[in-house]
């Protein structure tokens, strides 16, 4: 168990989801073990956010890859040291010093650099308009939840 | 004839070593926290990932304290888990600061545990503020430069890094470096009429086998510290050392202060780890504790001898402003694993006072821990990964170093419980002094064919780029708190400083080789 609040289980569910939307397949037995590893060792992990809002960021993002990446989009502009990003870094920083998962996160695609760069304004254009939708998600929850 | 010396850094491990030469019986006494083993020395880094057991472990901490995470604050150093007994904190002593961070070390070889190996000598001009001169100090740089093994050649910046001799062949150029070097050599004129100039830089890391150390076999480790030892630290001078005649290292002593019997000093007195107090008879004394150190000994022995003790003027450092830069003919490529990590060019300005140049080293991206620099992209993860990987053998950093005078209002103090005070304000000027020499390095970098990304631009805080000194100057003029040209004392007459207590001026230049080889300089003459 690395926290009350955070079961062993509820962690390995959350660094599969994670892991699916950084890598796109499951993390390996090794990664897995480190990420809850990581909860019990490091207090800063486990701290939850003052705010609300940057929680239920961690709540959505535990719901699949796809709303992973909209609430780690919202969470870089709204909240860039809530709990979500500091699990998700903490989860890359995981990755990338495994052999299994080095390369795949730090190979270029080649290709031509005039292409890369529009896919760049194009990826910026794609991450404000996630982190929109993360933000409108929100809402209406909060909307539901009161009515 | 005895010398007690306090410390095991840079300027501990030359000082020692020609004073050892001249057969002075040493004694070290040091703090000397040990760096854990080497493991799998000759696997590269990449290598490390999959070969090692746990490699979260080695390349994150046990306790995960090698994680970046998001955070507030601006200045993050990221040092490695394995380099945690070079800044662990030493509780006897206590700093406070105002406009300074101020980093101190307690590892046997000091802060160049944690060093990147850039050594640059000063020029005549830069040391026209010192009682001696260029031709006084050239036969220690080449001395100092044989024991540890200095890479690098004379070439562009020959005026600005004078030969001293003992230079070998430079280290082979990463192929990034590589590209920016060549394409500064085919715009060398208008380099030139920038006052610009690039060169090789100056490395403590082999290019060949010498004294028992490989030549670089290109790791790519440098910064989890080398496991081959191709590329310096001090603690290596205090591994050959140990095993000499006459010499003795004494671990686990914090040196507190010296009693004196007035004019000079008689014992010295440390507490060791255990909590036990011990005192030394000392013939003579040699500070070379660090700046900051041995500001503190000196002044707790004043106080306690005097009642009082006095303030302690002139620290200088250099300012580091930190400069990100594209190269965009490289986007998209695979970036080079196996290469030396740190620097290997550099890029200098002119001034009109020579004094005034400002010194940049480029370091182009090659191994690192990605997640600090992924983490800052004003994107997703997911996204930022992707740009990262198509940009990372592009990226690269230019460091400028800013020179620095002694002046009154940068002083060290003792505070009330025996905390050194630290207090630092930038010259009025500096500001203006920035701004110019970006401007010039902006125009420089994108004559490279690189692209200077707005608003990345860092400026690290005062104390950030660990170059202290000038708190006890050596001049030629006598008065107290001061030290003769060969670092002895005025205040207590067997009393030496051979740290950058002593340095009258600080260049924009990288300090320790000068460190290294004016400590050796002061004790091929004390007596
Ligand atoms: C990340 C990093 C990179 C750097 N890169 C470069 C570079 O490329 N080029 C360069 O020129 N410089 C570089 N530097 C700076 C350089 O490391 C220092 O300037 C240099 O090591 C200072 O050496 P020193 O021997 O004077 O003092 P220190 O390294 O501070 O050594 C002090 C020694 O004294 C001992 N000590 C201190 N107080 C006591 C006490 N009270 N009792 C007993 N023992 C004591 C300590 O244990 C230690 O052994 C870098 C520094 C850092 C942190
Ligand atoms: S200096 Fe760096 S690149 Fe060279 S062998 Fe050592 S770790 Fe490897």
């Amino acid at each position: 168990m690395a926290d009350a609040s955070e079961p062993t289980a509820l962690l390995e569910e959350e660094c599969r989801v994670f892991t699916r939307y950084l890598v796109g397949h499951d993390p390996d037995a090794g990664a897995l073990a480190a990420y809850v590893r990581a909860h019990e060792r490091d207090a800063r992990l486990s701290h939850p956010d003052a705010r609300a809002r940057d929680e239920k960021l961690l709540l959505l993002a535990r719901r699949g890859p796809r709303r992973a990446r909209a609430a780690d989009a919202c969470a870089r502009i709204f909240a860039p040291t809530s709990r979500l990003r500091r699990k998700l870094v903490c989860l890359l920083a995981v990755l990338e010093v495994r052999g299994s998962t080095a390369l795949e996160l730090d190979t270029a695609d080649g290709g031509s650099s005039a292409v890369f760069l529009a896919r760049c304004v194009l990826l910026c254009a794609a991450a404000g308009g996630r982190a929109l939708a993360a933000l409108l998600l929100l809402s209406f929850e909060r909307l539901g939840e009161r009515g | 004839m005895r010398l007690h010396v306090v410390g095991a850094g840079a300027s501990a491990a030359h000082f020692a070593l020609t004073a050892l030469e001249r057969g002075f019986e040493v004694v070290v006494l040091d703090v000397g926290r040990t760096r854990p083993p080497a493991v799998s020395p000759t696997a590269s880094f990449g290598e490390l990932k999959s070969e090692l057991d746990d490699p979260v472990e080695y390349f994150l901490g046990e306790h995960f304290e090698g994680v970046v995470l998001p955070s507030d604050e601006t200045e993050y150093y990221g040092f490695p888990p394995n380099k945690a007994h070079v800044f662990a904190a030493e509780e006897r002593f206590r700093l406070a600061s105002e406009g300074f961070e101020p980093l101190a070390s307690f590892a046997k070889g000091g802060l160049a545990e944690a060093w990147t190996g850039g050594v640059y000598p000063f020029t005549e001009a830069e040391l026209v503020d010192w009682p001696i001169g260029w031709d006084e100090l050239r036969p220690h740089y080449e001395d100092v430069a044989r024991r540890i093994g200095i890479s690098g050649r004379a070439d562009d910046l020959a005026e600005h890094l004078p030969d001293h001799g003992g230079l070998m062949e430079p280290l082979r150029l990463d192929d990034h470096s590589s590209s920016l070097f060549s394409t500064y050599e085919k715009k060398r004129e208008r380099f030139h009429a920038l006052g610009c100039r690039m060169g090789r830089a100056r490395s403590a890391t082999l290019s060949a086998d010498h004294a028992g150390r490989p030549a670089c076999s290109e790791l790519g480790r440098c910064l989890w510290t080398c496991p081959t030892n191709s590329l310096y630290t001090p603690w290596l001078t205090f591994e050959e050392l140990e095993g000499r005649e006459g010499f003795t290292y004494l671990p686990g002593r914090y040196v507190d202060h010296f009693e004196t019997d007035g004019g000079r000093v008689v014992r010295l007195v440390a507490s060791r780890d255990d909590g036990e107090q011990e005192t030394h008879d000392v013939e003579r004394l040699v500070l070379a504790a660090g700046t900051l150190s041995s500001a503190r000994v000196f002044l707790e022995s004043v106080r306690r001898e005097r009642g009082e003790a006095p303030r302690l003027s002139g620290l200088m450092d250099n300012r580091q402003v930190l400069q990100p830069f594209v190269n965009l003919r490289r986007l998209c490529r695979p970036w080079e694993a196996d290469a030396f990590q740190y620097h290997q060019l550099v890029m200098t300005l002119a001034a009109d006072d020579p004094r005034a140049s400002v010194h940049g080293l480029v370091t182009t991206l090659k191994t690192a821990l990605i997640h600090p620099i992924v983490q800052s992209l004003p994107l997703d993860l997911k996204s930022a990964l992707f740009v990262f990987k198509n940009a990372h053998a592009a990226l690269g950093l230019l460091n400028v170093n800013l020179h620095d005078t002694r002046r009154a209002e940068n002083t060290l103090e003792l505070g009330p419980s025996g905390e050194l005070r630290v207090r630092y304000v930038p010259p009025a000027d500096e500001p203006t002094r920035i701004g110019a020499a970006l401007r010039r390095y902006r125009r420089a970098l994108r004559m490279l064919g690189c692209f200077v990304p707005p608003g990345m631009t860092h400026m690290r805080p005062m104390g950030a780029s660990v170059h202290y000194a000038g708190t006890v100057p050596m001049t030629d003029e006598a008065r107290p708190l001061t030290t003769t040209r060969d670092g002895r004392s005025r205040d207590f007459e067997n009393l030496w400083f051979a740290d950058g207590s002593t340095f009258p001026f600080l260049p924009a230049k990288n300090l320790t080789f000068t460190l290294m080889a004016n400590a050796s300089r002061i004790a091929a003459t004390v007596s």
